[in-house]
């Protein structure tokens, strides 16, 4: 039936809403819908060709109403779409915020994303986000934009923590060798299983990333 | 790269660091002594002088830019890298001018384009590739050309107010602009700034040709969950566990299946259904194909189906087609291939095959037949009545380069995978603008038609060094290249095997390891006569199957692919003869070498721009000699459908259908001529074109069995040609020399370099980069 298809794609939209993870996107069903209108509209124009343009709804009724109920069905079928994808894009958008994107790629071009060594936010619970190739340039592009309207102030980290920390400085534990990495005041030494009593300023990113463990 | 233990430990930094093999001959060094290259007229503006800037005071600044401002962590020894770089390239007026802002901003989301990770690692390949191609986009400490590179990075202050209000509103500022009008946006951009300063030439544009060994080529696995690419990350082995073998096999019928899913003639119409009963209209009868798994073929007895799967051959020496659910026994004695005669079949190749089910009636030859039902094997027979190589897709619209020649829209549902760093070099979006830029800039074509160029590549094949008369040959096709004027020298040049007649150190024709050497002495000898060539070109030497080592083992016979180089010990003289010629000129730009690389391997060109491929391998005759029999053509030229309609009631409906498709495939690579006209074009061209065409729809190099062309399991994604690349040089001898393009890939075979049957010719290809290659011949 016309319209099945994009039912689904919004029911995948409510369940993505409720996760904390973004599910694979859905290329096949996307397709599909596009392919209905599409042809919906192939079969518009197959019904108006006899009229050769001087259709008058009142007096063939039938057509009248086949072309309706292809129009509707093909306007609820982009609304679909749409709604669809504006989830997709806000929780992008969220990951975004949330420090994700990088870490987020980059797990997904690595097999297995455990070797690649960077757990992302999305990935904290144990399952990984997928995008489409077109979410990631998205992703990508829109990470450009924060960055640069990060880039302003780059005295406040705007996409930090809204909760008030509670010290200058805390200790941490490091969980995965880093190597020597500079931070705004000076260089430390990552090393496995060692401990820091550091700004929290300083590493706050190295801990949404995985390397660090706040130690309380 | 540095091997140092520690950053730490290191020294400070050295003026040139080790990131630059070759010092260019940018601005930056302000010296005067490079020679001049051809088309650098104007002396250089805007010296910059460099100085040694401590990465503690360039700290801060990096910091901010790097971590606060795109949440990435630099390490010391990154830091090290970038101060050292930015002290070379902007000088003094570093924080003033605010050049090293611009530099840094543009590190950081160049690496971030790379999928660099958060670690910015200052020994890392990326990064190093990173520098080396900002340096030559620096020109007086900015970065030129700067497409969309910095204007959002200056933050947001200096796009102008409407544009300001534009996003405030959620419009799209046009300062932004999108990836598709990102290159006309670079062209215009440009053409003004380049105008203003093209005051240097950066360096040679052998700096950004990257010959890539099959070993070192990224292994990517086709993710189906996620419909992406992943990259393998484990420890590739020669001897690797079992089921690598299966992986092989199934990253294969992925990347097939999901090209042919994209494909127009497989888009299934969701609204065929409800609109069956009505009229015939012009598009029903564009009937959408279906590919059925073979497992679910269990119970439909008579049906017609489509299949996509793997040739195999049963144990008792049937045919068998096998996919990822099953494998079941196949008939193609009545099947007629699609178009007509226009690619070869062989067990080994992924096909498609349109035919009929056929349930057992009683079980005959239980066991070893395959019929039995074991093992994902399924009783009965599928009857094919058409056969073909699975359509494949443009380069450009698998890394999703839309706006050039996506005018119909049905035509481009893109893979979209041009984030996808396929070989190493950079990604398509990543880089593909930049290195475009480059190219347009250090690689100029001739500036008439009949006048040669620099980006040329020249393929010779099959230098037999254990025949005197090749060599002879070589030396005289060197020496017409060398004649010509300098600075337009050939950028590459590829001499393939196999270097010897016979395969070498395996008690044949031969000889041994000593007489091997002293081949290759005399070829280092041939090549010392040519000294200008030696110091302005790259040469590439691609072995064949009966070179070392691996001939000492199988005889000549085909050996595991990849294969690995030529050894060291046996070229040395060559490289010396490299060396010398390089000191001698004094050459302190990109200097000429000799690169030794595995078969297949592939050459780089500004970064994903060209990609070549360089295989040597006798295809034609493995096909010719494993091809399966398919239905005899009757001697009076008639169309095969009549047949096939009395063979299954229900297959004319689809038949045509799947004919008409197949054939709208064909016609679609406008290069080729469609198979109707074959029949008038001589037979060397209908060979080569029948080669061409089944190699790059299996989008395999090696399409065969393992046991008759085996491959080292854990390195086979170097022999996918997925993408399409640009251009490949298959160097094929059992096959006529050809230069022939189908679907936007430019394939060259050169066959031998002696002429089989006419003494005394020698030939050769010239491909010029981005266009066609031709074949050439010379007396010797």
């Amino acid at each position: 039936m016309y319209g099945d298809l994009g039912i689904k794609l919004v029911q995948h939209a409510k369940r993505t809403q409720n996760l904390a993870h973004l599910p694979p996107y859905q290329a096949e069903l996307v397709r599909a819908v596009t392919r209905e209108v599409r042809d919906l509209n192939k079969d518009v124009d197959d019904l108006l060709e006899p009229f050769q343009g001087s259709f008058d709804p009142a007096e063939d009724q039938a057509v009248a109403y086949t072309l309706l109920v292809n129009h509707i069905s093909m306007r609820r079928n982009k609304r679909c779409l749409l709604a669809y994808h504006r989830t997709r894009t806000d929780k992008l958008e969220e990951l975004v915020w949330n420090g994700a994107d990088v870490i987020d790629l980059s797990g997904q071009q690595v097999r297995d994303g455990g070797a690649s060594g960077s757990k992302g936010v999305a990935s904290g619970d144990g399952s990984t986000s997928s995008l489409s190739p077109q979410e990631e340039d998205y992703v990508r592009q829109y990470g450009d934009l924060l960055a640069a309207y990060k880039g302003q102030w780059t005295d406040i980290d705007l996409t930090g923590s809204l909760e008030p920390p509670r010290d200058l400085f805390i200790d941490v534990r490091v969980l995965k060798d880093a190597g020597e990495i500079q931070t705004e005041y000076g260089a430390i030494t990552l090393t496995k299983n060692s401990q820091f009593y550091v700004r929290q300023g300083d590493v706050e990113r190295l801990i949404a990333q995985g390397y660090l463990q706040k130690l309380s | 790269m540095d091997k140092t233990p520690a950053p730490i430990f290191r020294k400070q930094r050295p003026l040139i660091p080790s990131s630059s093999v070759a010092p260019s001959s940018s601005p930056a060094f302000g010296t005067p002594v490079h020679p001049p290259k051809p088309f650098s007229i104007n002396a250089p503006k805007a010296a910059i002088l460099p100085i040694i800037l401590p990465p503690a005071t360039l700290r801060p600044l990096a910091f901010r830019t790097f971590t606060k401002k795109h949440s990435l962590t630099l390490t010391s020894s990154a830091l090290q890298e970038l101060a050292s770089f930015i002290g070379r390239h902007c000088g003094s007026g570093w924080r003033e001018e605010g050049l090293a802002e611009r530099v840094l901003e543009e590190v950081a989301r160049s690496w971030k384009n790379r999928n660099g990770g958060v670690m910015v690692e200052g020994a890392s390949k990326e990064l190093q590739d990173i520098l080396k191609t900002l340096e030559g986009n620096m020109s007086g400490g900015k970065i030129m050309g700067q497409g969309r590179g910095l204007p959002r990075g200056d933050s947001m202050l200096e796009i102008n107010d409407s544009d300001t209000i534009n996003t405030r509103l959620g419009i799209r500022p046009t300062a932004l602009p999108r990836q598709d009008s990102n290159v006309s946006f670079g062209m215009s951009g440009l053409g003004v700034q380049e105008e203003a300063d093209d005051d240097e030439d950066a360096s040679d544009a052998r700096a950004w040709l990257k010959v890539i060994d099959a070993y070192d080529q990224p292994r990517l696995l086709y993710n189906v969950d996620k419909k992406h690419f992943e990259r393998d990350t484990a420890k590739p082995s020669l001897l690797p566990p079992a089921s690598h073998k299966t992986t092989v096999f199934r990253n294969r019928y992925h990347v097939i299946h999901q090209r042919l899913l994209r494909n127009e003639s497989f888009q299934t119409s969701s609204v065929t259904s409800s609109r069956k009963h009505t009229l015939q209209r012009s598009l029903s009868n564009q009937q959408s194909l279906r590919i059925t798994p073979i497992a679910n073929l269990l119970g439909r007895h008579g049906s017609n189906h489509m299949l996509l799967g793997q040739l195999n051959i049963l144990p008792t020496g049937d045919l068998a087609i096998s996919d990822l659910t099953g494998t079941i026994a196949l008939d193609v004695s009545q099947a007629v291939a699609i178009p007509d005669d226009s690619a070869w079949f062989c067990p080994g190749m992924m096909v498609l095959v349109d035919g009929v089910y056929e349930e057992e009636e009683e079980s005959v030859g239980k066991g070893l037949s395959g019929s039995s039902g074991v093992g994902g094997t399924l009783g009965g027979r599928f009857q094919g009545f058409f056969i073909g190589q699975p359509p494949c897709e443009k380069r450009k619209s698998t890394l999703g380069i839309s706006g050039l020649d996506g005018t119909d829209h049905d035509q481009t549902i893109g893979g979209g995978f041009g984030w996808i760093d396929f070989l190493g070099v950079g990604s398509e979006r990543a880089v593909g603008s930049k290195m475009r830029r480059l190219e347009r800039r250090l690689l100029q074509p001739a500036p008439e038609e009949d006048m040669p160029s620099r980006n040329r590549v020249v393929i010779i094949g099959e230098i037999n060094l254990d025949q005197p008369r090749a060599l002879q040959a070589l030396r005289k096709i060197l020496s017409l290249y060398a004649a010509e004027p300098e600075g337009t020298s050939p950028l590459t040049f590829v001499l393939a095997g196999n270097f010897t007649q016979h395969a070498v150190m395996a008690r044949g024709g031969s000889g041994g390891s000593i007489e091997y050497k002293e081949y290759f002495d005399a070829l280092a000898s041939t090549f010392s006569d040519f000294p200008t060539l030696l110091q302005s070109s790259t040469f590439v030497f691609v072995p064949g199957d009966n070179d070392g080592w691996v001939s000492s083992f199988t005889g000549g016979a085909s050996v595991p692919l990849p294969r690995k180089p030529v050894p060291e010990m046996f070229t040395s003289r060559i490289r010396r003869a490299f060396a010398t010629a390089n000191a001698e000129a004094g050459n302190t730009g990109v200097q000429g070498s000799a690169v030794w690389t595995s078969n297949p391997s592939r050459l780089s060109l500004f970064g994903p721009n060209h990609e070549l491929v360089l295989f040597r391998d006798d295809v034609s005759a493995r096909l010719r000699r494993t091809s399966v029999t398919l239905k005899r053509k009757p001697a009076a030229e008639t169309d095969g459908a009549p047949e096939e309609g009395s063979a299954s009631p229900d297959l004319p409906s689809a038949s045509p259908a799947a004919e008409d498709d197949a054939m709208d495939l064909d016609s679609a690579a406008a290069d080729k001529p469609s198979a109707n006209t074959s029949s008038s074009l001589p037979l060397d061209v209908k060979t080569a074109q029948k080669l061409v065409k089944t190699i790059l729809d299996q989008g395999y190099l090696s399409p065969f069995r393992q046991s008759t062309r085996p491959v080292h399991w854990d390195y086979a994604s170097a022999l996918h040609l997925y993408p399409l690349p640009t251009a490949m040089a298959l160097i094929d001898t059992t096959a006529p020399p050809f230069c022939i393009t189908y679907e936007g890939c430019h394939v060259m075979n050169p066959g031998s370099i002696l002429v089989p049957g006419r003494k005394g010719v020698g030939r050769w290809v010239e491909y010029e980069i981005g266009r066609l290659g031709k074949l050439r011949e010379c007396t010797l």
